[in-house]
């Protein structure tokens, strides 16, 4: 596949901007320049050679030292002739992820790249294991999806901000909408649940009032919470306490309620009232601890009197009023 | 009906009934010895619950023909019987559950019709009051140009006195049952919704009016009517505009020909949603204040469910105080608060609309109550 015998080629023969095989997203020249200068280069690049001269197979960073370098020639070695492209594909990948764990970028660019020469998956899952990565069909389909989105959402997701799940979903929605979505949750930084919860809420909050997301995250309310003075987990419960109230706001105030009333049955420690689920089954449970037969009757007791308490009358009534 | 494709499955290719839909359709025609490809041409296309009402698939019913409406628990239901003819709709509905209740959706057409003729001689046979209703798996009314389903069974309830059949629609495809000799043993009932719903949510529908006209041309001939106030959609100003909507219909119909009047809000399993927001993407409907039922739907919160419908209650009994009332899949605490007592209170609920049969439609008194 490589030609045995480096050959000394000219930097300016070499197309640094034909990318078909590249899989770093390294940019920082830095160590490299200086390895270089100390030790030389100790794996030459590979090249493939194309009617305007050669094109890189694998070493895009190497070379780009070497320009930095002002060097004018540099020993590589080439592919054969007969070498197709999946090859050269194969040899890139295989020279990226054997030397190191690629970032998910880095492997979504890989398998994408490798999947557009397959038709049958199981080849194409062999062969991305051959080459050291571990890859199905849906996975390739939401690296597809994942490299279509945004340099700035690409970016927190390498960047673990971001879980690939939630970037998926900003696929669909408009590229305003999505920057801003990244942007809100780089900078409140919530858990993966959290992030469903939010997006999901925000979502219905706009499709319901016409709006898109990115006007959603406009306004000032979600705007002051993102910029208090407060600790990220500070903001997260403000965020999620507030979308939650724009997202159900009769709930919300039926729950501020309860709670409300709950404080004025004023119960004794031991004895705990918890609301139906959403308030949809009639049915309120009560807790009793207690730990001797005194503590019993006394409990007892005070459950008569807060069975007559008007404000437990009012929590089981539960009307409705206007938020 | 636009019907591009008919698909026959091969063992009710001979059919009289699968002639009659043939002769009367005129439409290319594909043999098949099992549905799979159809299924997966439906799956395939772009819009797969659009492409399922435009073909037409015609075979036996190989379950049973008479079952009872699935229900669901912790919520009341009035134990009515379905009539299952066929399934899916060619109207189009952003609420339908149809859209992904059957997988995939295809509009289908039972047509051995001499066993859905034997578990009706079944049923009649025995002494119980019975409700049933073709409209839960489909729309009752949508079938009369391919098929005179409706006008045979109205003649066939007709003769009998222990059961009442329910024709549930939203077209205004009654002309030709106006003049059949019903014996009050059909009720022609229409699910009614706001201009508003209609028009966004409610595809190829008859308008409000056009279907309040249909059940007074029925009520001018005799047959007894009912109405499904659901599923009902919580927005700005709805109570106002469902006020309306009873307003509209007491101007043109006597309450006393009213055998009961449904209500039910929008309720919906989880999957539904992204097929609304694909295929209604500005209907809105799926925004609303959802929490998950106890049958794990998606339901409006309890309070603003009680809130709408004290509204239409309150607004139906000032028009019809005797008129027949009754939620569909709502709890004890949902009536008490909303109607002031419980279906126990009366005996529960099959037995409130059995009794409501037996005094609209003539029923024998003596039948029991299913």
């Amino acid at each position: 596949m490589i030609r045995p015998d480096p050959a000394i080629i000219r930097i300016e023969t070499i197309c640094l901007e034909d990318e078909r095989y590249r899989i770093t997203r390294e940019q920082d020249l830095g160590a490299l320049i200086r390895s270089i200068e100390h030790l030389g280069m100790i794996n030459p690049p590979v090249l493939e050679q194309s009617p305007e001269g050669y094109r890189v197979v694998t070493g895009f960073r190497r070379l780009q030292a070497y320009r930095r370098l002002d060097r004018t020639q540099i020993e590589a070695r080439l592919v054969n002739h007969t070498c197709r492209e999946i090859d050269c594909l194969k040899l890139a990948i295989a020279d990226n992820a054997m030397s190191r764990p690629l970032d998910i970028l880095e492997e979504a660019t890989a398998v994408v790249k490798l999947s557009a020469h397959f038709t049958d998956p199981r080849t194409f899952r062999e062969t991305a294991a051959l080459l050291g990565i571990s890859v199905n069909s849906q996975l390739a389909d939401k690296y597809r999806c994942l490299l279509r989105l945004p340099e700035g959402i690409r970016q927190q997701v390498a960047s673990g901000v971001m879980p690939l799940a939630i970037a998926l979903e900003l696929e669909s929605v408009d590229m305003p909408s999505a920057l801003a979505v990244a942007g809100l949750f780089s900078m409140v930084q919530p858990t993966l649940s959290q992030q469903r919860e939010l997006l999901s809420f925000m979502r219905d909050i706009a499709a319901a009032a016409g709006k898109s997301l990115s006007e959603l995250i406009d306004e000032p309310t979600i705007a002051e919470i993102c910029h208090a003075d407060l600790d990220r987990k500070q903001k997260i419960v403000l965020l999620r306490s507030a979308i939650r109230r724009w997202r159900y706001p009769h709930l919300s105030r039926a729950e501020a309620d309860f709670i409300d009333r709950r404080k004025k049955l004023d119960l004794p420690s031991g004895m705990v009232l918890q609301p139906p689920k959403d308030f949809e089954s009639p049915a309120y449970n009560l807790t009793l601890i207690f730990e001797t037969p005194d503590d019993l009757r006394q409990q007892s007791e005070r459950l008569q009197e807060i069975s007559l308490h008007p404000e437990l009358h009012a929590i089981l009534e539960r009307d409705i009023e206007d938020p | 009906m636009k019907i591009h494709k008919i698909y026959i499955d091969r063992e009710v290719a001979e059919f009289p009934e699968t002639r009659t839909i043939c002769h009367r359709l005129n439409r290319p025609v594909e043999y098949l010895d099992t549905p799979e490809t159809l299924y997966r041409s439906i799956a395939n296309a772009p819009d797969p619950e659009s492409f399922g009402k435009h073909v037409l698939w015609l075979t036996r019913n190989k379950g049973a023909f008479l079952r009872d409406c699935p229900g669901t628990a912790n919520y009341t239901c009035c134990n009515y019987r379905i009539l299952h003819i066929g399934s899916y709709c060619s109207m189009d509905c952003a609420y339908c559950i149809l859209q992904v209740y059957f997988h995939p959706p295809v509009l289908t057409f039972f047509v051995n019709h001499g066993e859905m003729h034997a578990a009706l001689d079944q049923l009649f046979s025995s002494a119980v009051v019975s409700r049933v209703g073709t409209g839960e798996f489909t729309d009752s009314l949508i079938w009369e140009n391919l098929y005179p389903i409706s006008s045979q069974l109205i003649r066939r309830f007709a003769v009998q006195d222990h059961a009442v059949l329910e024709l549930k629609t939203k077209t205004t495809a009654v002309a030709g049952l106006l003049e059949l000799p019903h014996q009050r043993k059909t009720i022609l009932s229409w699910s009614l919704n706001t201009p508003r719903i209609i028009a966004s949510a409610e595809r190829f529908t008859a308008p409000l009016d056009a279907r309040i006209r249909a059940a007074a041309e029925c009520q001018a001939h005799g047959y007894p009517l009912a109405f499904h106030f659901d599923p009902m959609v919580i927005y700005p100003g709805c109570e106002k505009e469902y006020v309306e909507v009873i307003d509209q219909l007491f101007e043109r119909i006597s309450p006393e020909n009213i055998v009961w009047i449904s209500i039910g809000s929008f309720r919906f399993i989880p999957a539904l949603k992204t097929v609304i927001e694909r295929r209604f993407s500005d209907s809105g409907i799926v925004y609303g204040e959802f929490i998950r039922g106890l049958d794990s739907k998606m339901r409006y919160f309890k309070p603003l469910r009680i809130k709408l419908y004290r509204a239409l209650a309150d607004r139906i009994r000032s028009r019809g105080p005797e008129i027949t009332l009754y939620f569909c899949m709502e709890d004890d605490e949902v009536w008490k608060k909303s109607l002031g007592f419980t279906p126990a209170d009366h005996g529960g609920l099959p037995r409130m609309l059995d009794r409501s049969a037996v005094r609209h439609c003539g029923l024998d008194e003596n039948a029991q109550s299913g």
